[in-house]
């Protein structure tokens, strides 16, 4: 079976998170079937009901609607999620995180037994509030740990507050020098064909490498959710590194290193970037997908020597 | 010291003969005695077995009575939504649709499900004097957030005066809770506040400290110890929750153990976790479990520390990994075991062992921690000590102690994983149990069969020399391992001096010296008449 792909939208509470999905079940809804999971930390049914104004026909689930804030609360989602797949044919998962959620957390969740070869995140997008982003962001370090897991970062309502863009677009910049940024209003982006790029990269990929693939197939797509509280010597990030060039599709995130910096790393098809980041001392902390990667595998290379 | 002053000891920083232990056993206890969380959070009767069976399973040192943070708000007039494998969440909050701070009231002791609660543990106290109770409020912003909503977040910008008020008012019902959970026996307070992770320390100044020092100051005053749950990225709040003067910390597996280590030692409180609850104890077997628990003893150090997972333990974990950390925990065996192979992990070598054991005797290896030291290894050297003289000759041992490096090489190249172990020609044959007598007899003569069976396979031939007594046999036996060894031959002598075998030979005088080749000419199949035939042809 091929493994699904799970799309992560987060955003901190009114950012426009609804709105995003409303946009991208528009866009998509007619030729894939999708399935759409809410988790809002906010009053009841109203994400549902706008949801249901596009007329178009997608899966509807809830978890646990209302005040979910933890990973120790989330473990319904495994089973939840598991039954989705066992019973529907889907081409695609979208959850609308808590405002509060931690995305790290919720992508842990995808490596349970059960769904480790059946679905992978393939993409997290975060709205961020033009209005109130650099105010909160000061005494919300959710909001800020929200911006540096995304690959996609929406600055939405924009039209509310034009004189903070420069200062906000650089503030992400600095968070996560490999996002993809864009400026909105209504989260009115154009997607990138998140599907089809996805899966002929992974074709092209396998090309290339056809000459010295063995014979026995592919393992299944999946996706690991890396993080690690300790600081990485230079040369076990080395030998990450070279892991994850063989091994890896794409990866994104951040490595702290032993003399207390902290690096990001983005790595597609091969070809793997890496910057310092300044001011910024995280731990390590990382989003990889790949066919047949492991999380064990991952502990073992960081943490090797 | 039993259980309960174990978990008071390392509270009060006080010195222990072992870690303790606390799982934080909520909505699992359901899946233990096989109820959904509903019907487990909801019934009195339901907890107490779940509770019992979760001391039965765990060997506890401390345990809470129940885990969930709506309980207060529950009686506040918050909705909860209730579902199979989680605590109810909160979905409706009185505040934002029009309710003011001054029509809440504090929850009296017979409101709600606080009987429940409390009766539960008075049952417990009474059936288990001996284990540390964990009573769990509810702290004061997560409760505000249940009762205001997420306007909070906004209103602490805004109105200020209105979130402190706010607070007083759940500090107040913090400070109420915690007396009806002392009054029920329980020996320590968890004040249990997750959303404190989602505001900054400058925040946490203006609004949390304040309220928090009142609690623990009169938690302690009621005679009780106090601990200060957080889960999530809190790192940046540590020190002002250290300095709100709680007697623990409790942290999940976000924050550095050792950050909070360092911190705790200054402030001179307790702490305690952080064992991972997704990827180690939900998704993570056994051998994870006890790896991630023996990291947690190992960077918190021998003071003040109580391990425990880093929060409510998701309903769904496998109580295996639960009953393996309790082992670790209560086992210095085992500690050193994990400990030692944590440390040595690093600079391995791993020596290729695929042409291991063959060799034509028989190499049992039995992998020990130290065999002197380790009751459990002691046992099964001396198991493999006594058996191997009946095999004189054949069957060689020897113990790796795993505190040697080389060891570790051959462990892991073995793919060894647990200790004692033993291997027979480098085989996996017996893990973490001591065969018995006839057990291993077997085992042995297994392999013996196995290798006799593949000598002879790939022999091409041997030779025999015959003599009615040992000077016949010795007359020949030079002249024949000379032969051999100028033709750098691999023949084996067989010698045979019993009179019946002679004579099975077609010989009546002796020394003789016969040759024998063998050929392998069909193998789990039967041939057939006319090809069988042709072998025999071969033989004339």
């Amino acid at each position: 079976m091929k493994s699904i792909p799970f799309f992560l939208v987060t955003g901190f509470l009114g950012s426009g998170k609804t709105t995003l999905l409303e946009k991208f079940i528009n866009l998509y809804a007619d030729q894939k079937r999708i399935a759409v999971i809410q988790n809002e930390f906010a009053p009841g049914q109203v994400a549902g009901l706008e949801l249901a104004r596009t007329g178009k026909s997608f899966e509807m689930l809830e978890i646990n609607r209302g005040s979910v804030f933890c990973v120790c609360l989330i473990s319904d989602f495994i089973k939840l999620l598991h039954e989705l797949i066992q019973t529907r044919p889907v081409d695609a998962i979208l959850l609308e995180a808590t405002g509060l959620a931690d995305p790290i957390a919720i992508g842990q969740l995808l490596e349970a037994r059960n769904l480790k070869d059946k679905v992978h995140l393939a993409h997290v997008w975060c709205v961020v509030d033009a209005v109130n982003f650099l105010k909160l962001s000061q005494n919300i370090p959710r909001m800020i740990h929200q911006v540096q897991v995304a690959d996609t970062v929406i600055i939405n309502k924009t039209d509310l507050k034009n004189k903070e863009l420069p200062a906000i677009k650089e503030k992400i910049k600095a968070l996560n020098p490999f996002a993809d940024i864009y400026e909105s209003t209504f989260c009115d982006i154009s997607f990138k064909n998140e599907f089809s790029d996805y899966e002929e990269g992974v074709t092209s990929r396998d090309q290339l490498n056809e000459k010295n693939m063995s014979s026995a197939p592919r393992p299944a797509l999946n996706s690991v959710v890396f993080r690690h509280t300790k600081p990485v010597s230079r040369k076990n990030f080395e030998i990450f590194l070279h892991f994850i060039e063989k091994k890896v599709y794409r990866l994104k995130g951040f490595v702290k290193l032993e003399n207390n910096s902290t690096v990001a790393v983005q790595s597609c098809f091969g070809t793997t970037t890496i910057e310092n980041i300044k001011n910024i001392s995280g731990q390590t902390e990382f989003i990889a997908i790949g066919p047949g990667i492991d999380h064990k595998e991952f502990k073992n290379l960081l943490t090797l020597y | 010291m039993n259980s309960k002053e174990l978990v008071l000891s390392a509270m009060k920083r006080l010195p222990v003969q072992r870690v303790p232990w606390v799982p934080f056993v909520g909505c699992h206890g359901g899946a233990l005695i096989g109820l959904k969380a509903h019907e487990y959070l909801t019934n009195e009767q339901n907890l107490v077995n779940g509770i019992r069976k979760a001391i039965h399973r765990y060997k506890p040192d401390g345990i809470p009575i129940m885990f969930d943070l709506q309980i207060e708000a529950e009686i506040l007039g918050c909705e909860l939504v209730w579902s199979d494998e989680n605590p109810p969440a909160v979905s409706t909050h009185p505040l934002s649709v029009g309710k003011t701070i001054s029509e809440l009231h504090i929850p009296e002791n017979t409101e709600g499900r606080i009987p429940l609660v409390t009766n539960a543990a008075k049952t417990i106290r009474g059936e288990f004097p001996d284990i540390a109770l964990y009573g769990l409020v509810t702290g004061p912003f997560t409760l505000a957030m249940h009762l205001a909503g997420t306007d909070m977040f906004m209103k602490m910008y805004e109105d200020p005066e209105y979130v402190q008020k706010l607070l007083v008012f759940c500090r107040d019902v913090c400070l109420s809770m915690s007396g009806y959970y002392i009054d029920a026996g329980c020996d320590i307070i968890a004040v249990v506040d997750p959303l404190t992770s989602q505001i900054s320390e400058e925040q946490f100044r203006q609004y949390i400290t304040e309220p928090m020092q009142d609690i623990f100051s009169s938690i302690n005053k009621l005679g009780s110890l106090s601990s200060f749950f957080v889960c999530g990225h809190a790192q940046h709040n540590i020190e002002a929750m250290a300095e709100c003067r709680p007697d623990n910390i409790s942290i999940d597996e976000n924050i550095p153990l050792d950050f909070v280590r360092d911190i705790c030692e200054q402030k001179n409180i307790s702490f305690g976790g952080n064992m991972q609850l997704t990827i180690t104890l939900l998704l993570g077997n056994e051998t994870d479990a006890q790896h991630n628990a023996m990291e947690c003893i190992q960077t918190a150090g021998d003071t003040g520390f109580i391990l425990a997972p880093g929060c409510d333990l998701p309903y769904a974990t496998p109580p295996e990994n639960m009953e393996a950390v309790t082992r670790l925990v209560r086992d210095p065996y085992q500690q050193q075991v994990i400990s030692t192979l944590e440390n040595h992990k690093s600079t391995l070598d791993i020596p290729d062992m695929s042409d291991y054991g063959a060799s034509d005797k028989v190499i049992i290896d039995i992998i020990t921690l130290d065999s002197e030291s380790c009751a459990p290894c002691q046992y099964m050297v001396e198991s493999v000590k006594q058996i191997a003289p009946r095999f004189k000759h054949i069957v060689e041992w020897r113990e790796h102690k795993i505190k040697h490096q080389e060891s570790i090489q051959f462990m892991t190249a073995l793919m060894v994983k647990n200790i004692p172990t033993i291997c027979i020609d480098g085989k996996i044959t017996f893990v973490s149990r001591i065969p018995g007598e006839q057990e291993l007899i077997q085992a042995i003569q297994k392999r013996i069969n196995e290798k006799l069976y593949h000598k002879i396979r790939v022999r091409k031939g041997s030779i025999f020399i015959l003599g009615r007594d040992n000077s016949e046999i010795q007359q020949l036996k030079p002249v024949v391992e000379e032969a051999i060894q100028e033709l750098g031959a691999d023949v084996p002598v067989v010698e045979i001096s019993d009179e019946k075998e002679i004579l099975s030979f077609g010989i009546t005088r002796t020394p003789a010296v016969v040759t024998a080749t063998y050929k392998i000419k069909s193998e789990e199949k039967t041939p057939s008449v006319p090809v069988t035939k042709e072998w025999i042809k071969d033989l004339l």
